[in-house]
């Protein structure tokens, strides 16, 4: 029995992630009063979900072995769209579908400049990440736009009943990729192309319209986190994807997704989202300095990924004993 | 044979070369005093940082590695000193203790990439936040100012006549070229981008060099970072945003490959001046700032997919 325990924990994709969530949550009670409070465990679940919508996408890129480096400024630039043209006077499916639009087009030049190219993925979307950034400045002229319209907001901070509306794309999203990556023949070349791309090749798999269509996925859910965090902040600014940086791919990889490639899924995002809202949410309940979240964000990606691979090391010899 | 002779050696010539030149065309027709000595010495004190730090990086790519935590590397540098000049300590003795920081970052660098094994750009990625961290905890979020007569000095400051700052950037380059042309650890460096099995076969450790690499690296962000708190005269903790990528580009748009331990320091030279004139020029031409950083994305982002398009044609 103990050991049957002890099997499914070395087996399971999430097991990490999982442990981690727990201690995470104990130290997060004992460290703060507040932290268990209805009000808060509501704002981390909002919070949660804005992360988690934006590195969902990144979940499939990874998956590929690639990386996507650009979310958070892709994110920013489609905010800032929506909201310039929101206040040009557009209706509001009109300019969501721009928005979505735009985060798709940039998934696209990515997947061209990996698939096609062969750039490495870090360096092509490090490059556009900062075309991204420019491209924000350009649309905003350098300022900030607040107080966007009154029916645009509910999207960041509306109800339905009494669950919060990000909460319900996250989960909507959650579902969706869910689905797509573990129950379409997209989802299982997406894991072959992963684990190996030579199998994947010589099962007939198109590698480059796949590699395409993973960073495409990646750009729309970008997109949809971009409109939510733009009418969440109620603002929009060039530079709100800044604190997202890294947080979105340590999101992904606290998540159990390996940065190889091929192992890993969407659920595991969502815990590593959790994970690390939770960890920002305890630094600004203690009062440290927020200069530090990203010490500890930078902390926790190196230990997540050096776990990753020692594990996988140890499990690769397993395998051949 | 000789029809196919001329592009062969024109497809050598990294990118950054042609594109400089076409700069230099039309800068030069459509700005007033482009061609001066003045405008000429300030794009290279200005590139001075960049070059430094791109030496740096020239070694890890080599390696098929990339250094991402440089331009926190910087911002680290420049507040470390400044905030330690302030609290009284001697300028020499404030910046040992900066320099030193970075070629700390750099030393972990190489341990985390070697020892325990992480991509390279995962493991500078994170030390990155880990850096600018520290440097706006540090510099509490804003830039801090000192009066020191040292900045001057190394900004301005003419031996034999050029300034001290770019006799700091040649002596950088020649220090790289020796590591990499005449020493085991050079050809070490080459080997690992090109062959790492052959390196175990040969009995050295690919862990000694890797680490020796990024705290080389992590050397070059020191001085490139005292060279940067010389420039701007103060400690800035964001100062040093983008020169990660900055520096990444101006190597491959040097020519040197992330594939197979091929180019060099010399090319590197062209990347630097490439991103440079570029960013000059605007100035001169009195381009609005809004329009600069995604004017100089899109070139280098440009240059580097040109440059993998020629490489995938010569490998057709």
């Amino acid at each position: 029995m103990k050991n049957k325990i002890a099997d499914y924990f070395m087996h399971s994709k999430y097991a990490y992630s999982m442990i981690v969530l727990v201690i995470v949550i104990l130290l997060a009670t004992l460290s703060s009063g507040s932290f268990l409070t209805g009000d808060n465990l509501m704002t981390v679940l909002r919070q949660t979900s804005v992360l988690f919508i934006l590195s969902s996408g990144l979940t499939a890129v990874v998956l590929t072995g690639g990386i996507d480096l650009s979310v958070n400024n892709t994110a920013a630039l489609v905010g800032c769209i929506v909201a310039q043209l929101l206040l040009l006077n557009f209706s509001i499916p009109v300019v969501i579908a721009v928005g979505l639009l735009a985060g798709l087009v940039i998934g696209i030049f990515n997947g061209m400049l990996v698939g096609i190219l062969k750039l490495p993925p870090f360096v092509a979307t490090y490059g556009t990440n900062m075309v991204v950034l420019g491209i924000s400045t350009i649309v905003m002229q350098g300022a900030v736009i607040y107080n966007l319209p009154r029916n645009f907001t509910p999207i960041g901070v509306g109800y339905v009943g009494i669950i919060p509306v990000p909460v319900i794309i996250a989960f909507a999203l959650l579902g969706l990729l869910y689905l797509l990556l573990q129950r379409t023949t997209l989802g299982r070349n997406i894991y072959m192309l992963g684990s190996n791309a030579y199998a994947a090749k010589y099962s007939a798999v198109r590698s480059v319209v796949l590699t395409i269509k993973a960073y495409a996925i990646c750009g729309l859910t970008a997109a949809i986190g971009g409109i939510v965090m733009t009418a969440r902040l109620n603002a929009a600014d060039a530079n709100m994807g800044n604190s997202y940086g890294l947080q979105i791919v340590a999101a992904v990889v606290m998540g159990g997704t390996s940065l190889l490639g091929g192992e890993g899924g969407i659920l595991g995002t969502f815990i590593g989202a959790l994970v690390l809202t939770i960890i920002v949410n305890v630094i600004n309940l203690v009062g440290i300095s927020s200069y530090l979240q990203s010490l500890a964000v930078g902390l926790v990606i190196i230990l997540m990924v050096w776990l990753d691979i020692s594990t996988r090391n140890r499990r690769k010899k397993i395998a051949r004993l | 044979m000789s029809q196919r002779a001329l592009p062969r050696v024109l497809g050598r010539i990294p990118p950054a070369v042609w594109m400089i030149a076409v700069m230099l065309v039309f800068y030069g027709f459509n700005t007033k005093n482009y061609f001066t000595l003045s405008n000429l010495t300030s794009i290279a004190v200005q590139a001075a940082p960049l070059f430094v730090v791109s030496c740096g990086q020239t070694i890890v790519v080599l390696m098929q590695g990339t250094d991402l935590s440089l331009g926190a590397s910087l911002n680290m540098v420049t507040v470390v000193w400044i905030v330690f000049m302030q609290m009284g300590l001697p300028m020499g003795v404030a910046l040992a203790v900066a320099m030193s920081s970075a070629i700390a970052a750099g030393f972990l660098n190489g341990v985390i990439v070697a020892k325990m094994k992480l991509p390279p750009f995962i493991a500078t990625l994170g030390m990155q936040n880990i850096l600018n961290s520290i440097a706006l905890t540090i510099a509490n979020g804003s830039s801090i100012y000192h009066r020191h007569s040292i900045f001057k000095v190394v900004a301005k400051q003419a031996v034999f006549g050029m300034p001290i700052i770019l006799w700091v950037a040649v002596g950088c380059f020649l220090l790289t070229w020796v590591l990499l042309k005449r020493t085991r650890f050079g050809t070490r460096i080459i080997t690992m981008g090109g062959n790492p099995e052959a390196l175990n076969v040969a009995g050295y450790s690919n862990q000694m060099a890797t680490i020796q690499a990024f705290t080389y690296t992590g050397l070059m962000a020191a001085i490139g970072g005292f060279l940067l708190a010389c420039r701007i005269e103060s400690g800035n903790p964001i100062a040093g945003n983008g020169f990660e990528f900055n520096s990444v580009a101006a190597v491959l748009l040097g020519g040197t490959s992330m594939r197979e331990g091929r180019g060099g320091i010399v090319g590197t030279i062209f990347g630097v001046l490439l991103i440079q004139v570029l960013k000059n020029g605007l100035v001169m031409m009195s381009v609005s700032s809004i329009y600069q950083t995604a004017i100089i994305g899109f070139v280098v982002l440009f240059a580097i997919i040109l440059d993998a398009y020629i490489k995938r044609k010569q490998e057709e």
